[in-house]
């Protein structure tokens, strides 16, 4: 075979993929069997740079093990925009209640830090509650050790930190292709140059991928496209209705409330001293009703809703009367402060005020794909499954989805394997599919349980609810799997 | 298996021969190229030899798809279609040389493996063997279970009287010149199909498959 000089120059003085491909090109020897490449190239394509494909990114590109692997993110969005709130007060009706495990991810990224820490908030306190008996249970992060349950953080917040980290740290280690618009349907390589890559069309270029990332969401393309699975559930016909909302100080705020009334529970989050996060699950038309409320009424409401009979509720959201919120619940509180036993009575901070625009529903389904993998394609986060708001376990998920995927690259190329081989990928779904599902039953599970006034069920679960709130030890245990600390299986 | 293995190479080559990148690997019955193609994204300067023809042409043919690989074809990866004997009498050498799952299939075991102690340097150069023990287990195991009534492997693959105990490999790789420096179990997970290694309490003697270690004298 002859050396043939100009076609090792062409083909590696483009890009030098790896640092053996560089220093290969010392030597003159190469044969003109070699076609060069058409398209660009990445070992690691990531589409979607939500919060699941950004810290995925992170966590690829600080892995000393993929030192020599190309990395590529791409997003149709602006990934060079940074979060910034109109004013200090402001908080995005966006939130997340991160778990410990989530937390203790994000600071391995060096992300943890670069959120402000005044919008990063723990709370060591849970508070959990039945509408329709008395049925209740207090969870307390000490129970645990641990310093807190959860940390309230606005996802954009999030999102720029990973944003931020990538672009100070990362940005010699990934290529990231910003306002890139992917052709569809996605497609692999069938040219026989390569085994069927994952082929994804910028129209300025092109980019072949060893293994394709999914991290691009519920409407997932290379789930649709390439995985091509079912992601099997239900709608819940329910909307989660968020809204921010200021609380009265003077309480503290480092409890989460959860209310769980028949038509969905209602939640308060704590995001400050003085602001918490609502997100209260309605039947649509309700949801529409309570959003388009005037301030005042929607205040008056909340704060009824965290006590009133759901009865009286059903009357507040339905359509057959038109009613002054604001001053049937004064009238009412005048006639319940005279009946009520306070110290039987669990209360969250009272509302004061509703941040303008920030009322919005999205609707509330199950999904779950049912294969995770495909040839050299691989699902994370919200393009993998979709849960029920009530545990705050949505992107927990994802992030615990991004931590194992990390981890079983960085082991993978640690004895020179090929990344988008089928067993690499088997190992992550393998490990992290029948967490998922424990998780979305358990939640699904919840939702039915308590989305019912049925008398029986309601005595059941009242019942049940109470027992399990002496049972410390359970207790415990159900905390620590909510909190990611163990598997729910 | 392949991870398991080359896990094992990277830990030996670690401590006992300065690391793997840039070394010189000769691995002897590549077959397929799995293990060579590990070898070689992990920096190591490997050939990969088979005695099939067919063998090197589809290693050759996998890593031209490889975008990564084919840079590396005919430099830092090559496949050549020669046996040990005729590269060490060819006075080829290499920094270490992987035998795995190969043994067990030539006629002369020690000479082969004289062949390969041949090629590495004293007092540093190693030479890794991966096969079968010589035991009832293992042969109900890897031959009636996995070939015939499973039919996992083709039937034929393996002649369970050419498997080789730990004892006699460390009989040979004195008699070659070479000492044992490890010798360990590999275990088949039949649920989760993969592989992982430890030798977990058992003896040498009741192992199935194993790799070990050796280093030149």
């Amino acid at each position: 075979m002859l050396p043939t000089l100009a076609a090792t120059v062409r083909g590696l003085a483009a890009r030098p993929w790896t640092a053996a491909a560089a220093a290969s090109a010392t030597r003159a020897v190469v044969t003109c069997s070699h076609r060069p490449f058409s398209t660009d190239y990445a070992d690691v394509a990531i589409l979607g740079s939500g919060v699941a494909g950004a810290a995925l990114a992170c966590a690829l590109a600080q892995a000393p093990e993929l030192a020599a692997h190309k990395l590529a993110l791409i997003d149709s969005a602006d990934l060079t925009r940074r979060y910034a709130p109109a004013t200090d007060d402001h908080w995005s009706n966006r939130v997340v209640s991160l778990t410990p495990r989530s937390v203790h991810f994000l600071q391995e990224l060096g992300v943890w830090d670069a959120i402000p820490s005044a919008r990063r908030h723990p709370y060591e306190h849970m508070k959990v509650w039945d509408a329709c008996s008395n049925g209740r249970a207090d969870f307390s992060a000490e129970t645990v050790s641990s310093p807190a349950i959860a940390y309230m953080v606005e996802v954009p917040y999030l999102q720029s930190a990973l944003l931020e980290v990538l672009h100070a740290q990362h940005a010699d280690r990934i290529t990231v292709h910003s306002n890139a618009t992917v052709a569809t349907p996605l497609a692999r390589d069938d040219s026989g140059d390569t085994d069927a890559y994952p082929l994804l069309d910028l129209g300025s270029e092109k980019i072949a991928a060893r293994v394709l990332v999914g991290s691009d969401g519920a409407q997932s393309r290379v789930r649709s496209d390439l995985v091509r699975t079912s992601f099997f559930g239900r709608d819940y016909g329910r909307v989660g209705l968020v809204a921010t909302v200021a609380i009265d100080p003077t309480q503290g705020n480092a409890t989460a409330w959860q209310r769980f009334l028949p038509t969905g529970p209602l939640a308060m989050l704590p995001l400050s001293e003085t602001h918490s996060s609502l997100v209260w699950t309605l039947p649509p038309a309700m949801a529409a009703k309570a959003a388009a409320l005037p301030e005042d009424q929607f205040v008056a409401l909340v704060n009824a809703a965290f006590f009133y009979p759901p009865a009286e509720l059903a009357v507040f959201l339905g359509n057959e009367l038109e009613l002054d919120i604001a001053e049937e619940v004064e009238w009412r509180d005048e006639v319940y402060e005279h009946g009520v036993d306070l110290d039987r009575v669990v209360l969250p901070p009272y509302v004061e005020a509703v941040q303008d625009g920030s009322r919005a529903a999205f609707p509330l389904r199950l999904r779950h794909a049912m294969e995770y993998t495909a040839h050299r394609a691989v699902l994370v986060g919200d393009a993998a499954h979709l849960i029920h708001p009530l545990a705050g376990q949505g992107l927990n998920l994802g992030l615990g989805d991004v931590e194992c995927l990390s981890r079983t690259f960085r082991a993978a190329a640690s004895t020179g394997q090929d990344l988008g081989h089928a067993h690499v990928l088997e190992a992550y779904s393998r490990e992290r599919y029948p967490v998922n599902a424990a998780m979305l039953t358990a939640c699904d599970a919840l939702h039915h349980l308590f989305g019912t006034d049925a008398a029986p069920v309601a005595w059941i679960r009242s019942f049940g609810l109470n027992r399990f709130n002496q049972l410390d030890l359970v207790k415990r245990t159900v905390m620590r799997a909510t909190m990611g600390e163990v598997s729910m299986l | 298996m392949n991870p398991v293995r080359v896990g094992y190479f990277r830990e030996f080559t670690d401590a006992f021969a300065g690391g793997i990148a840039g070394k010189r690997v000769l691995d002897i019955g590549s077959g397929g190229g799995l293990l060579s193609e590990s070898l070689a994204r992990l920096g190591a300067v490997v050939v990969g030899a088979d005695a099939a023809e067919e063998n090197t042409k589809m290693a050759t043919a996998h890593a031209e798809r490889d975008p990564v690989l084919r840079n590396k074809l005919h430099g830092s990866l090559q496949y050549r279609n020669v046996t040990a004997e005729s590269l060490r009498d060819a006075g080829e050498e290499f920094d270490a040389v992987c035998a795995l799952e190969i043994i067990e299939h030539v006629d002369h075991p020690e000479q082969f493996l004289q062949a390969c102690i041949d090629m590495v340097p004293s007092s540093s150069g190693l030479v890794f063997i991966s096969t079968m023990n010589r035991t009832a287990l293992a042969k109900f195991l890897t031959v009636t279970l996995a070939e015939d009534v499973l039919g996992l492997v083709s039937r034929g693959t393996h002649d369970a009287n050419k498997y080789i105990t730990p004892k006699e490999l460390r009989g040979m790789a004195y008699r070659c010149g070479a000492q044992v420096l490890d010798i360990d179990a590999l275990w088949l997970n039949p649920l989760t199909k993969t592989w992982s290694r430890g030798m977990s309490g058992v003896s040498e003697d009741h192992l199935v498959n194993y790799i070990a270690c050796l280093r030149k004298k």
